[in-house]
């Protein structure tokens, strides 16, 4: 809609009073001046008119499939397909409600002479959701600027940001996901990957020979490999009040990074043929004592069903559960000789008093905590000590203890929760319920 | 309205130009000299009016100015998010708030150190406990200050230890102002249990971890005001909880480098060839700097060394 611009009312003000005060002091100087404001408004008419203009806009979203954490970069080109140049132009894109610029701007204001294209680029980070942009809104004004015209053209290209988290985030499936969930055992067996080799004994599958031994030294031997044992894990989220704490604005909440976290785990988990259980603990849920439960279970169906109990996790209900009656709760539910594996940002001792009252009573634990402390303020500074305390203590309960730094790769940290402590020395198998795979 | 706003002013103009040659041409009249009076008024209110007025009120024809509601492109700049979430360190920035609130209101700073002090101690406490079994042994240490080599920390966690004598200025800056002793009193404090949690806190592993996903820099609004009423980064990559890393231990990869993320890879790799390679995922991730890199992160920080 074209309208007129509030630009030149200083103009007028000042050429209505220059030319009162040059009548009552009768000086021509004055209102001779008066003609200076006046030759501007003049130039404002002359060039002013209805804006016309037909703008190309296309925006572009990388990547628009994102796990929480991630930044996105977004590009928005505007071209200019008039046939006249357009001497002010200002662009603002309309990024969604939910995310945050951390670099760039969503602004430009250029001049486009037909054909010609202006570019702005900005980074946001994702956060769990279906975040929808807008057309950008424009403002073209005349040459003098007393003619403006806001528009909000249609927009070619990506209109949305999918943030999941079951997302496939480029670097994660660069760097290999599928670590999870080996909970190989140091005892030898059948499986794939070599172990040590023993004496032939009659009745050995001949497929286990070795036969490069057998024709050096003529011994028969018989090779072992890793044997691998199913195990069952219930995932525990901790998706209270107090975790529901970004690092930043615009940055996602704890409690986004520990379900982001936990999706993965599961889906890891599920697809080495273990059977995984959900708890979410600090929310109030449909499950006994109010909290969100998956019995350990496996298949697709598992997942799907545990994403699911994630999503409603992140999302904040104002709602909390009573969570010393959820955590007895849980320990009725939990399977002996389950693992639980707790997703906490260890904001408080609460989770930590939790994981000791596992370890008690016997349950294997495994502890991954998303930082979302900022350490080089003087009150993060406090809260990171009291957090890396509170991670020595997990750690002292002989639970794997797991420091998710921002900026390290989510599959390292899985990785090393999970897999690692069959190979360490002097810990055994945890959470295996003996079923050879 | 700005075109009968500009006629009038030509009008005005002309009329004034005509009064004045008349008024130069025969003897000043009277009624000349009314219609000037009467026309310096009016041009003088239409001035007051067309500054002070609301420009374009009720006028869908006219654009408000960019600084209204109605003119805005935006009612929120969209560069911020309008959603409220609670940010890390704010319950203890609070506390510290309110040690500086206790003092001003005292008159004291040993009223805004007693806000804060049973929350400092029992985190030190904890923290020293894992590396001393004893916890009485502890509570000794932080009751006769052995914890620390400052005396202005030790002082702060135990009223029974005399802090360090003052000079003139700092105790007439302690008369007027308590609440910034007490805010530079508790930086220092911080930073002493930083330091000494630092002995006696295990690592755990992730910990120091390097970044070797992209991280984003915080902007100038997310910069944080400190308890010592210095403006600084909410993330800064140089920094832990810790004390700082020594310079030079994390680089930021610059745009204009000619090296390639593949190079710069192997650089890395070369360079941690001889490192501890199996353990914690820290040696694991030093391998992996630059997979993910873009010549585009010019804000990804990779750190050389993985372990302190």
């Amino acid at each position: 809609m074209n309208q007129s611009s509030t630009r030149w009312r200083g103009a007028v003000a000042a050429a209505t009073l220059l030319a009162v005060v040059g009548l009552a002091a009768r000086s021509g100087a004055l209102l001779l001046a008066a003609l200076v404001p006046l030759s501007y408004l003049g130039f404002a008419f002359a060039t002013s008119g209805p804006v016309d203009a037909t703008l190309r806009v296309t925006r572009r979203v990388e990547p628009d499939l994102v796990p929480p954490g991630t930044p996105v970069h977004v590009t928005l080109t505007v071209t200019n397909d008039s046939e006249h140049g357009l001497s002010d132009v200002r662009v603002v894109d309309a990024v969604p409600e939910d995310l945050a610029v951390m670099r760039g701007s969503p602004r430009t204001g250029v001049t486009l002479e037909p054909g010609e294209s202006a570019t702005l680029e900005y980074v946001v980070v994702a956060r769990r959701g279906v975040h929808d942009f807008e057309p950008p809104r424009v403002r073209i004004r005349s040459l003098g600027g007393a003619s403006v015209s806001t528009l909000r053209p249609p927009v070619e290209g990506s209109t949305e940001l999918v943030c999941r988290l079951d997302a496939e985030a480029p670097p994660i499936d660069d760097q290999g996901s599928q670590f999870v969930g080996q909970l190989t055992t140091s005892d030898p067996g059948p499986g794939l990957t070599f172990h040590s080799t023993r004496e032939y004994r009659r009745g050995d599958d001949a497929k286990r020979i070795d036969w490069r031994n057998y024709a050096k030294r003529n011994e028969l031997a018989t090779v072992n490999y890793e044997r691998r044992l199913a195990a069952t894990v219930v995932v525990v989220v901790d998706a209270r009040t107090v975790s529901r704490t970004a690092p930043g604005p615009g940055r996602p909440t704890a409690v986004e990074l520990s379900a982001y976290a936990a999706t993965h785990a599961v889906r890891d988990l599920l697809g080495s043929g273990h059977e995984v259980g959900v708890a979410v603990i600090g929310d109030d849920g449909p499950g006994p004592a109010g909290l969100h439960w998956l019995p350990p279970a496996g298949g697709e169906g598992q997942r799907s069903q545990a994403v699911d109990v994630f999503r409603d996790a992140t999302e904040a209900t104002g709602r909390s559960g009573d969570t010393d009656r959820q955590l007895t709760e849980l320990l009725d539910l939990t399977p002996p000789g389950a693992q639980l594996a707790l997703f906490s940002p260890l904001l408080d001792d609460l989770p930590v008093t939790a994981l000791e009252t596992w370890r008690s009573q016997g349950f294997p634990g495994v502890v991954l905590s998303p930082d979302v402390v900022t350490d080089n303020t003087v009150s993060g500074q406090f809260e990171q000590v009291q957090r890396y305390t509170r991670l020595a203590r997990c750690q002292a309960t002989g639970a794997r203890t797991m420091d998710w730094r921002r900026g390290t790769p989510l599959p390292f940290a899985l990785e090393y929760a999970f897999a690692a402590d069959a190979r360490l020395p002097g810990q055994g198998q945890v959470g295996t319920k003996g079923g050879a795979r | 309205m700005t075109r009968l706003a500009a006629g009038i002013g030509l009008a005005t103009i002309a009329l004034g130009a005509v009064a004045l040659l008349v008024g130069r041409a025969g003897s000043p009249g009277t009624g000349v000299a009314a219609f000037a009076a009467l026309l310096a008024i009016f041009g003088v209110v239409a001035a007051i009016w067309k500054l002070l007025g609301t420009p374009g009120a009720g006028d869908s024809t006219v654009l408000r100015p960019p600084w209204t509601d109605d003119g805005a492109l935006f009612d929120l700049a969209p560069e911020r998010t309008d959603r409220d979430d609670t940010l890390s360190g704010e319950s203890f920035a609070a506390v510290l708030a309110e040690a500086g609130d206790a003092a001003r209101s005292a008159g004291t700073t040993e009223a805004g150190y007693e806000t804060v002090r049973p929350v400092l101690r029992r985190a030190l406490a904890d923290a020293l406990s894992l590396g001393e079994s004893d916890r009485d042994a502890v509570e000794d240490a932080i009751d006769d200050g052995t914890w620390t080599g400052d005396r202005r920390a030790a002082a702060v966690l135990a009223p029974s230890i005399a802090p360090p004598p003052l000079s003139l200025r700092e105790r007439i800056e302690a008369w007027l102002f308590p609440e910034r002793v007490v805010r530079r009193r508790l930086q220092v404090a911080v930073q002493a249990i930083a330091e000494a949690a630092d002995g006696a806190i295990p690592d755990v592993p992730g910990q120091n971890a390097p970044r070797s996903v992209p991280v984003v820099q915080p902007r100038v609004e997310d910069l944080q005001r400190g308890v010592d009423g210095r403006v600084q980064r909410a993330r800064d990559p140089l920094a832990t909880a810790r004390g700082p890393r020594p310079p030079g231990e994390e680089v930021p990869i610059d745009v204009d480098d000619d090296t390639t993320a593949d190079e710069r890879s192997l650089e890395r790799q070369d360079e941690t060839a001889s490192g501890e390679r199996e353990g914690s995922p820290d040696s694991r991730d030093e391998t992996t700097v630059g997979d993910n890199t873009s010549d585009e992160d010019s804000d990804l920080f990779v750190t050389r060394e993985g372990s302190r």
